[in-house]
């Protein structure tokens, strides 16, 4: 039996899992490298940067309270409330959330993405003529979680039926004029030129 | 009427919700057709769905999970009738997930004791096989006494402008629900997120690398860290 044990033990060794004092290999890596790396493979995965600069270009542009986007000739605005996720992939913090109604505006948020975080998650409210929606993003699915849709009149089971389901349609559409907005911004010469050195400039005057 | 009567003892029912009330959590695709260029039809689309229907696990059989579609508004029924699948443009299913969870600590602990037992008799240690075997049966035995878990995830296509949604806040689930009906109705369901709508506007891979100067500090881009 001793002699089975000692040749696994080699075996484990010989495959990198264990070193030369017989602990896991993983332990002797350094733990901020390892968080770093999944960090990376996170930004990486699904392009999941694109979904995390958006975000954080909502949260700059929203700022100015102004309309982002028209859809259906009608104005959609956009302010940032409640929750916020921050992630980065360098760094001493890899990842931090904050709460409050205006935190997504605080000058903390700002500082930390000076120092290179991005929004990864944003609890978002959308203006849309007169309708206000609320969802939930986050940079690399974008699926639309928690969503508040505006009231459907009442009626018929039906047909409270459809107009949610038509809603929540609505609320997918300008969520997609968001993403058609950035992407336009982001495949042009004014991305680099002008979009992101005014939002530095924004985030160094926090 | 095909009836799928499950399981009745202690039933852990979750879902559906969503379309119907409360917030809404959905996942938005694109639908595209397969490489064999499928479109379902009002009719297909039935027929697509009940040749994957729930099928309720068979008290004292073997499997632990059985999965597939149901009607929306009753999980028990798998018909597909126009008046069951469709709302206006939009047809309306859901994707019916029945499992029995057997905690591993319960297994663990009675193989443990199988273990010390079959030592004990045969004054030898169970080789690999019988230790399988012995697992075998005692998550049988154990399947009983576990309740049967329900989940219920809702699917909306709409017909007309070619878009899916599937109403679930797990990622593990949504897969699962995608690959279904990407297989019942070959078809491929295309996220709608940053990366696949800049591939429909023609926005090409280079245009869209990571911008430096967001996600690095100063002092890594300019090689202090």
């Amino acid at each position: 039996m001793a002699g089975r044990e000692a040749a696994r033990k080699e075996a484990a060794f010989l495959r990198g899992e264990t070193g030369l004092d017989g602990e896991a290999a993983e332990q002797a890596k350094d733990k901020a490298e390892v968080e770093r790396d999944k960090a990376r493979e996170q930004y990486l995965r699904g392009k999941a940067w694109l979904g995390r600069e958006l975000l954080t270009w909502l949260l700059y542009r929203s700022e100015a309270a102004e309309p982002l986007a028209k859809v259906d000739k009608l104005p959609l605005s956009v302010i940032l409330a409640d929750r916020l996720v921050l992630r980065g992939i360098a760094g001493d913090v890899i990842e931090t959330s904050l709460r409050g109604a205006t935190a997504p505006y605080s000058p903390l948020v700002r500082q930390a993405l000076d120092r290179g975080l991005l929004v990864h998650q944003a609890r978002l409210q959308l203006t849309h003529g007169e309708r206000n929606y609320q969802v939930t993003l986050d940079a690399e699915h974008f699926d639309l979680k928690s969503a508040r849709l505006p009231l459907a009149a009442k009626g018929e089971k039906d047909d409270q039926l459809a107009e949610r389901l038509h809603l929540a349609e609505q609320l997918a559409t300008l969520v997609r004029a968001l993403i058609e907005t950035f992407l336009k911004l982001r495949a042009s010469s004014r991305w680099a030129a002008e979009e992101v050195p005014a939002m530095k400039k924004w985030m160094r005057a926090a | 009427m095909t009836a799928l009567t499950g399981r009745a003892s202690a039933l852990i029912v979750r879902g559906p919700m969503g379309i119907l009330k409360g917030t809404a959590t959905f996942s938005r695709y694109r639908i595209e057709p397969d490489a064999k260029g499928s479109k379902e039809g009002k009719k297909d689309l039935a027929k697509a769905l009940r040749l994957r229907a729930f099928q309720p696990l068979e008290p004292g059989g073997e499997d632990e999970r059985a999965q597939g579609f149901v009607e929306l508004e009753n999980r028990d029924l798998s018909d597909f009738s126009p008046g069951a699948l469709y709302e206006g443009a939009f047809a309306l299913f859901a994707y019916r997930i029945d499992e029995v969870r057997i905690p591993s600590d319960a297994i663990r602990q009675r193989l443990d004791a199988w273990s010390t037992r079959f030592e004990d008799e045969n004054q030898r240690p169970a080789s690999k096989k019988e230790k399988s075997d012995a697992k075998q049966e005692i998550r049988f035995t154990l399947k009983s006494q576990y309740p049967l878990s329900t989940k219920v995830f809702e699917v909306s296509l709409n017909t007309e402008d070619g878009h899916a949604q599937i109403w679930a806040g797990s990622r593990k689930a949504v897969d699962e629900v995608q690959a279904a009906v990407e297989q019942a109705l070959s078809v491929k369901l295309v996220p709608v997120a940053p990366a696949a709508v800049a591939v429909e506007l023609g926005i090409s891979d280079k245009a869209l690398s990571p911008t430096a100067a967001l996600s690095l500090p100063e002092e890594v881009t300019n090689g202090r860290s």
